[in-house]
């Protein structure tokens, strides 16, 4: 183990006798990535499970199981798994993974550890998008209010980019960081300014802005589904040039790769999972900070395996999260709030263990 | 004696070979015309408003000599409101110089970092849960303000010593968990008192009274004091550890009473009238710019403070016919004007 | 008409003081010479209760004793004092407040010419002070409006006294009470009209009785809310119905806070309601989730209106009774 780990690089420990310690330790990291799938999969399954089958209102598993093979509509057993708990767990299945991913591919492009969607403005601007949207243009259904959450997304990816990582603040993270704190400071406060004047909005939204699992039937969360799947996939596929972008731009730019491209791909990718997710579940910070972490203390700096890993690890905590708000009190404590509280120490915790870099 | 040429020109103020101070032209001349426009700004505020005072009126009640309508509207309600925006904005904007210089970084401004978040956990938790008064409003916020800036002080500190970036990462997450308890505790509340509440945490300078405004003068008056008394060292502090270390200074009493009179400042100012942001962030970078200097001017930020705050005031009093605006929502604006500007010279410089 | 707040000399003078010091900044830099010395602050004081004033007893209020100098004229309301106050003929030279646009609270009152001298929490305390008006009537208490904060409180009483609408344990309080409030600022209380809707009331208490226990229905109270199903148990509105005999279901509120109960939308079902009050139900009603419409009583379309802060006279919950005992009589047990 590398003594004085940064906090933006940490190897696994391969070591093995033998005959090419490079071959093998590269095929028995790639192999004990495979197999770490496996329990994290699991993980994750229980914490999907314990969505259906815990929540404000407690239910006997085995009944929650019999009405998930024999739904019946008029039983009220039914309607509550059927209407409540199956939805909330698609919802955190897709939101979870979308900023899991969202959050890896921040940390990638910005090259810098201590990013996510949240912390850097982008879910403030997607929220702010389909507050106006919401406000002034009427738009009730997500299908609508989905493109102005997308559109939120990505302007703010671009601006925060544009400011946070040109000129004189090339490659300080720090400076990103708080550049993208600041401008979420100022849409969240356009968000504000918006909802105070108009209660009505703001008696509709109040839930929603929190974060949370329980606003959207199940037909709402589908429609955002292709969105999510097209930025998981954007993002699969760059994968391998963002290994390339951590290397440096001039490394970059001399094995071949378009730094530029690279970046508006994803970009773009940020834009639909990051949107796709807020417009759903509302703004869930922390989520895109942990999940890309855990899965790089596991897996190491390769972007490919942190996706996938953060595909699993990102719901696990959002579910394991969105149960503890059901149960902890008599109304729900919306999954954002408890992110948030479990997120932020272990911000704390990482940049007091690990020296950040500032250049 | 030779004649050092500082490049522009300074005043000496005292005999010639050993002046007590050392005042730059620049900044004298700017801090001139800034205080003059406040001034002006102040005089605009004090004569106009929706009670349609005329100026004969609105003077015969500066001078004592008005009827009770006009002495209360002029007195009692313009004249400590318009002198509370200036005082505050002089406060918020010195806090963020501080804060700006101790963290090297100019984005590092109290309400970026999230000081402020703390004393609005602590009203909400006095208005909306336990039902309290102004006075214990005020408490509160205080509290959690300086409690909030402790707790980000001791968990960014590592074996004594507190490093920028660590104080910026950890502020940003401490402030996240506070905002998270704040929405839940809004979240609570029925919709009238979640507005009421909303309307503190904008930050709202109405109901400004010559109370509240003697309060947070005095209050402030100490700190004043004392970032003036820092300037000084602060601005010695800039060329570095090491060699202010060798010339005698004592860097650690340094920075430990910057922090604590940065801290005190907001926390002061959210207290008396709720979070307002991004006079803290923008003041400091503009008086900068407009002294062309490097390192802290407390004197031009102050009154580029002072003057933004008024200004954001006038304006979020008279921007909407109906009902006044609070002016944190105008001064957020100015945070997205800052940020476009900052774009654009960004966008230049490539 | 302006009523000065008693305080003490000593106070007066440090302000006084004070107010010099900070405006000779003021009209110094405005060039003007501050020639004379001030004087000591503002204008004598009133005596207080003078010949020809008028005192308001508040008939829930214990104690509250609010003088005025003469008959009020000028009255600035918020909007949920307006539409108690209008049906008695009490008109505002301005408006504030919550719900000015809410059609159920205001009814088909038309406010476009009323002033407004304030949305939702916020007051333009200038706007309020140049129409001088001689009472500023709203929800509160003897210190204020609810939702100001104590100093803009004490700004608009330094304008006018204000008057808290009553707030009586039931709702025959509430309506008796606020009509003695109109009467004092000069509503006509014995019309034909006012007196019809008092029989009006009468029947339609009667025909509610009569529906409930004919049919023996379970009652919420209910404001939903995306994020949870609010309950109105314990509200004077859900008392009413209970007193006249009707079962109602729901979460009780938590001890302190909000008044109202905060249920979990998978615990909605668990309170077997048959018929389910809404509040502000109208055709254009547009809540929808999914916990919501799996409810029998919104299956079976069993839905009414109800208000926790509409119009306290006769005539309005004269109509609400009757809604409702129509409702009952058109609906069966589902729960």
């Amino acid at each position: 183990m590398p003594s004085q780990p940064t906090a933006s690089v940490s190897a696994p420990n391969t070591s093995l006798s033998g005959a090419d310690p490079r071959a093998s330790a590269a095929s028995n990291s790639s192999r004990r990535r495979w197999i770490g799938l496996i329990p994290l999969a699991l993980l994750c399954l229980a914490a999907l499970a314990s969505s259906m089958l815990v929540g404000s209102r407690s239910l006997p598993p085995a009944d929650v199981v019999h009405v998930l093979l024999h739904p019946d509509p008029a039983d009220a057993i039914s309607q509550t798994v059927w209407l409540s708990r199956v939805p909330r767990t698609v919802l955190v299945l897709v939101a979870g993974a979308a900023l899991g991913v969202a959050g890896a591919l921040m940390q990638a492009v910005t090259r810098n550890p201590m990013t996510d969607p949240g912390i850097l403005g982008v879910n403030a601007g997607a929220s702010l998008a389909v507050v106006v949207g919401l406000a002034f243009f009427g738009m009730t259904d997500i299908s609508q209010y989905m493109w102005w959450s997308f559109a939120g997304a990505m302007i703010t990816s671009v601006l925060v980019f544009m400011i946070g990582n040109t000129g004189s603040a090339r490659g300080n993270p720090v400076r990103m960081t708080l550049s993208g704190v600041a401008l979420g400071a100022v849409l969240s406060g356009f968000s504000s300014a918006v909802l105070l004047s108009n209660s009505e909005v703001l008696q509709k939204m109040r839930g929603w802005s929190a974060g949370t699992t329980a606003s959207q039937p199940l037909d709402a969360t589908l429609a955002i589904v292709p969105f999510i799947v097209a930025g998981l996939i954007l993002a699969m596929l760059s994968s391998r040039s963002l290994d390339l972008l951590s290397l440096g731009e001039a490394s970059a730019v001399a094995m071949g790769a378009h730094p530029n491209r690279i970046r508006i791909v994803a970009l773009v990718a940020i834009a639909l999972l990051a949107g796709g997710a807020t417009a759903a579940a509302g703004p869930i910070g922390f989520l895109g900070l942990l999940a890309p972490h855990i899965a790089r203390m596991i897996v190491g700096p390769h972007q490919g395996w942190i996706l996938a890993y953060s595909v699993l690890i990102a719901p696990t905590v959002m579910g394991f999260a969105d149960v503890l708000g059901r149960v902890i009190t008599a109304g729900e404590v919306p999954v954002g709030v408890v992110t948030a509280f479990i997120g932020a120490p272990v911000l704390i915790y990482m940049v007091r263990r690990f020296r950040v870099s500032e250049v | 004696m030779t004649e050092l040429d500082f490049g522009r020109r300074i005043h000496r103020i005292g005999p010639h070979s050993r002046p007590f101070l050392l005042v730059d032209g620049l900044s004298a001349r700017l801090c001139t015309a800034l205080w003059v426009g406040i001034v002006l700004l102040a005089v605009f505020a004090v004569f106009s408003g929706s009670a349609q005072i005329s100026p004969a009126e609105a003077l015969s009640a500066l001078v004592g000599q008005g009827d009770d309508y006009t002495n209360m509207v002029v007195l009692e309600w313009r004249a400590p409101r318009i002198l509370m925006a200036v005082l505050l904005g002089a406060c918020l904007a010195m806090s963020g110089a501080i804060f700006q210089n101790l963290t090297g970084n100019p984005l590092g401004s109290p309400d970026v970092i999230g000081f402020q978040t703390g004393s609005y956990t602590g009203a909400l938790i006095v208005m909306l849960l336990i039902g309290g008064g102004s006075v214990e409003t005020m408490i509160a916020a205080l509290i959690g303000g300086i409690v909030t800036a402790f707790l980000v002080f001791l968990l960014s500190s590592k074996q004594g010593s507190v490093r920028g970036v660590r104080l910026i990462i950890v502020g940003i997450g401490v402030s996240a968990m506070l905002a998270s308890v704040n929405v839940w505790i809004l979240l609570t509340a029925t919709v009238e008192d979640a507005i009421m509440a909303s309307l503190w945490g904008a930050g709202n300078l109405s109901g400004v009274s010559w109370s509240t405004f003697a309060a947070a003068f005095v209050g402030s008056a100490v700190f004043i004091v004392a970032a003036i008394a820092l300037s000084r060292p602060m601005r010695l502090l800039q060329i570095g550890t090491p060699f202010a270390t060798a010339l005698g200074q004592n860097v650690r009493a340094v920075q430990v009473s910057a922090i604590v009179v940065g801290i005190g400042l907001t926390a002061l100012a959210t207290a008396t009238v709720g979070p307002i942001s991004f006079i803290a962030l923008a003041a400091p970078q503009i008086a900068r710019r407009l002294v062309r200097s490097d390192g802290l001017a407390l004197g031009p930020t102050a009154a580029v403070g002072a003057l933004l705050l008024l200004l954001a005031d006038v304006v979020a009093q008279r921007i909407h016919p109906d009902s006044p605006l609070p002016v944190g929502i105008v001064t957020v604006s100015i945070g997205g004007l800052y940020f476009l500007w900052l774009l654009l010279r960004e966008g230049k410089k490539r | 008409m302006l009523q000065l707040r008693r305080s003490p000399s000593a106070e007066r003078l440090v302000f006084a003081v004070l107010r010099r010091s900070s405006l000779a900044v003021l009209v110094a830099a405005s060039a003007l010479l501050l020639a004379s010395c001030a004087s000591t602050g503002a204008a004598p004081e009133q005596s207080a209760g003078s010949g020809g004033g008028v005192t308001l007893e508040h008939p829930s209020i214990d104690g509250l004793a609010i003088d005025f100098d003469a008959q009020p004229k000028n009255i600035v309301m918020d909007c949920y004092a307006y539409s108690s106050l209008h049906e008695y003929g009490v008109e505002p030279v301005a408006l504030f407040g919550y719900e000015c646009d809410n059609p159920f609270v205001m009814g088909d009152a038309d406010i476009s010419d009323i002033e407004v001298v304030g949305t939702d929490g916020e007051i333009d305390v200038e706007k309020l002070a140049k129409l001088r008006p001689d009472a500023i009537i709203g929800q509160g208490t003897a210190d204020g409006w609810n939702w100001f904060d104590e100093d803009v409180n004490a700004q608009i009483t330094r304008v006018a006294p204000f008057v808290p609408l009553p707030s009586s344990e039931t709702i025959e309080g509430r309506i008796a009470d606020t009509r003695e409030i109109a009467d004092f600022f000069g509503g006509d209380v014995a019309s034909e009209a006012i007196v019809q809707s008092d029989e009006d009331l009468e029947q339609a208490k009667q025909a509610f009785s009569d529906a409930i226990t004919d049919k023996k229905l379970n009652l919420m109270l209910t404001s939903p809310a995306k994020e949870m199903l609010y309950t109105g148990v314990g509200f004077a509105q859900a008392e009413l119905l209970e007193e006249l005999g009707a079962t109602i279901v729901g979460a009780d509120a938590p001890k302190t806070g909000n008044p109202w109960g905060q249920v979990a939308w998978e615990d909605a079902s668990t309170y077997p309601a048959d018929i389910l009050l809404v509040e502000g139900y109208s055709e254009d009603f547009s809540f929808s989730s999914e916990l919501w419409d799996a409810l029998p009583a919104v299956q079976a379309d069993q839905l009414g209106a109800w208000s926790s802060k509409g119009a306290m006279t006769a005539s309005t919950y004269a109509a609400w009774l009757n809604d409702v005992a129509a409702l009952v009589s058109s609906s069966t047990k589902v729960s």
